[in-house]
């Protein structure tokens, strides 16, 4: 399993550079040790860099889901256009479309990486539900784990890659 | 004693000391004269020392350098040798030299400067330089890729939501919005809509429009694409309909009732066995239908072969819209009713079939003029703001306020529906009854010079006023008894 998941993060190699460079951004602003920053390592940390464990459970939270919102708003921008082009309108012309390809590739590749290691997502639930957090603050940050705890096994199994190409292919011959 | 004598003794004390003085200055002198001799032993030992030491380290490093090792390794040996004191177990992880800063805790792995330079780690250019593809990649679709036009855009979103909500006229009319939009801006096809929009016309039947629509906007490529290729059916049911239209024209043609309905039937069974052509057996079973109500062959027979044709082909639907009409003849409200949910469960908007539904009421035991009102009215509100059924609603309206003896109303909606005909020169359904009935209307609410206009149109065709209407006018026959004739002309 562990090199079908490698292997889907060099096929959606820009997505998963992405998400490292914006965790390690986040480690960086809250001053995080980070032991490995490569993106593209082949281990089960591929798309993720290695760091210290959060220490708080709003560090924890920030770590997992700042980075899936960049990557979903970036794979928003940059795939929007294209997938009206493509996938809506069923508007192809050669050579323009190729740009629309490339958008949509883009796209494609930054919301399979857009969810946090499993590490980090058990962290997350270590830190926001243990008893010293305020009981609002679990129940405010409680939608937000829920899909991002879901969305680091669905990653780690290779499930991002499959549902998203399926959902694609499926909108493309709608 | 004088003074003499005391100077004296003074001097020879002095003589005295003077003579101390002078072996004590000798004995210091041989001292330091002792101690600078050995003071420049030690300092020459510690020189040939040094020279020692130096010859050897000029030595060791000579060596080492010409074995190729570290230089740097001779000087760490020393501080090596310093910190021999720290356990290995607590050096830092990191730098292997440094003891592990153990305030985050006992197991830290880290040591605090090797701490402080981590929580910088350099960022790496790959993530900077993938980030400004991104953007850039986004700004160049938003200025090269985005559709020219918004209106293709917008209306097939208007269309899509009118689809939904199967309001097939209005989703019809929004899509060929946006394919007109893309074919003046940006000349790139939205085959999508251009697919539905065929999708809309199969639904209605109109094959031929369907085809048309499809060879004009979409490439042989296309079709050959798996997302397209489906309506290349539609081309192929285009053909069967065009050869089954074909047959009635040589067969029934204008003539109407004159044919004999089994010419037609063989006719058309005879292309059902054509299998080269490999023609569409719905349509041909479909259009033995329409041959029948074109040559007024008894309802009942129509009613049955219509049913029949639902029981062998369930995924069609628009035999229902025949059927509705044939069973509204009969007065049958129940089974017309089914027969319209069917239709509107597929098109929401079909508001003509709102007009056949109101003659299941006009036929029943007992006319039901107030009824067949309000259906005409929620067709009007059905169709919105397209006036397709517009002439068969106001028919309809016409017809009940003839019915309820409301003369003026009847003459008022007959005049709309009358309008609305010439307007389309006469180019409607039901064309004979749309005239009848506005000189019914006419001759009822005293309206002779409307009653000459559609005799005129009548004789300019070569035909005839409706008999019953020469009845009314004649006093044999009252409104009611020639609007719920169902063998009728204005049936």
């Amino acid at each position: 399993m562990t090199a079908i998941y490698i292997i889907t993060r060099f096929l959606t190699f820009p997505g998963a550079v992405l998400r490292s460079f914006f965790e390690q951004i986040i480690c960086r602003n809250h001053k995080i040790v980070v032991e490995d920053n490569r993106a593209l390592r082949r281990d089960e940390l591929c798309s993720h860099i290695e760091h210290e464990l959060m220490p708080g459970a709003g560090t924890a939270f920030v770590i997992g889901f700042v980075p899936m919102l960049l990557q979903l708003l970036l794979a928003l921008f940059v795939s929007f256009i294209a997938s009206v082009n493509i996938i809506y309108l069923g508007s192809f012309s050669f050579p323009m479309s190729i740009i629309d390809i490339v958008c949509l590739y883009l796209g494609f590749s930054l919301l399979v990486n857009c969810f946090p290691s499993i590490e980090d997502a058990l962290n997350m639930a270590e830190k926001i539900y243990r008893r010293e957090t305020n009981v609002i603050a679990k129940i405010i940050l409680a939608p937000g784990f829920a899909v991002m705890f879901v969305g680091a096994y669905l990653e780690r199994y290779c499930l991002t890659f499959l549902s998203t190409a399926a959902l694609l292919c499926f909108f493309l011959i709608r | 004693m004088n003074e003499f004598d005391e100077n004296k003794i003074d001097l020879e004390e002095d003589t005295v000391l003077s003579g101390e003085e002078e072996t004590a200055e000798k004995v210091s002198e041989e001292i330091a004269e002792e101690t600078v001799s050995q003071d420049d032993a030690v300092k020459q030992e510690m020189e040939d020392l040094r020279d020692l030491f130096q010859q050897e380290l000029d030595k060791t490093t000579a060596e080492t350098y010409l074995s190729g090792g570290d230089l740097q390794d001779v000087d760490d040996t020393e501080e090596e040798d310093d910190e021999e004191e720290i356990d290995e177990d607590d050096l830092c992880l990191c730098c292997g030299e440094k003891k592990r800063d153990t305030s985050f805790g006992e197991d830290y792995p880290y040591c605090a400067d090797c701490r402080r330079i981590m929580q910088k780690y350099p960022i790496g250019f790959k993530g900077v330089f993938m980030l400004l593809v991104v953007i850039a990649m986004g700004i160049v679709s938003l200025f090269f890729t985005m559709p020219k036009d918004p209106v293709v855009v917008t209306k097939t979103i208007d269309g899509d939501a009118a689809l939904a909500e199967k309001k097939l006229y209005s989703a019809l009319y929004n899509y060929y919005d946006a394919i007109q939009a893309a074919a003046g801006s940006s000349k790139v096809m939205p085959k999508k809509t251009v697919a539905k929009c065929a999708d809309i016309f199969a639904q209605m039947n109109d094959y031929p429009d369907a085809a048309s629509f499809v060879k004009n906007y979409l490439t042989e490529t296309d079709l050959k694409n798996p997302m397209y290729s489906r309506l290349n059916e539609f081309i192929h049911r285009a053909d069967t309909i065009t050869a089954v239209q074909q047959v009635l024209s040589d067969t029934i043609g204008y003539s109407g009732s004159e044919t004999d309905m089994t010419e037609v039937a063989e006719r058309l069974d005879a292309l059902k066995a054509d299998e080269e052509k490999n023609y569409d057996p719905y349509f041909i079973d479909y259009y033995k239908c329409v041959a029948m109500h074109n040559l007024k062959e008894p309802i009942e027979d129509q009613i049955r072969e219509l049913e029949k044709l639902n029981e062998l082909y369930p995924d069609e639907w628009i035999q229902n819209y025949d059927l509705c009409a044939a069973v509204a003849r009969t007065g049958n409200v129940e089974e017309a009713q089914k027969a319209f949910d069917i239709i509107m469960a597929h098109n929401a908007q079909e508001a003509t079939a709102y007009a056949y539904l109101a003659d299941a009421y006009r036929y029943g035991d007992k006319p039901d003029p107030d009824k067949i009102l309000e259906l005409a009215d929620k067709g009007f509100e059905a169709q919105g703001d397209y006036n397709y059924a517009s002439c068969d609603l106001y028919r309809t309206q016409a017809i009940a306020y003839l019915l309820k003896g409301d003369y003026d109303k009847a003459y008022e909606s007959a005049s709309q529906m009358y309008q609305i005909a010439y307007s389309y020169s006469f180019n409607v359904n039901n064309v004979f009854q749309t005239i009848y009935t506005y000189a019914l209307a006419c001759a009822a609410s005293g309206n002779d010079e409307g009653y000459s206009e559609a005799e005129g149109i009548l004789n300019s065709a070569g035909y005839d006023m409706a008999p019953e209407i020469k009845m009314f006018e004649s006093g044999k026959m009252t409104i009611e008894e020639i609007l719920t004739d169902k063998d009728g002309e204005l049936a």
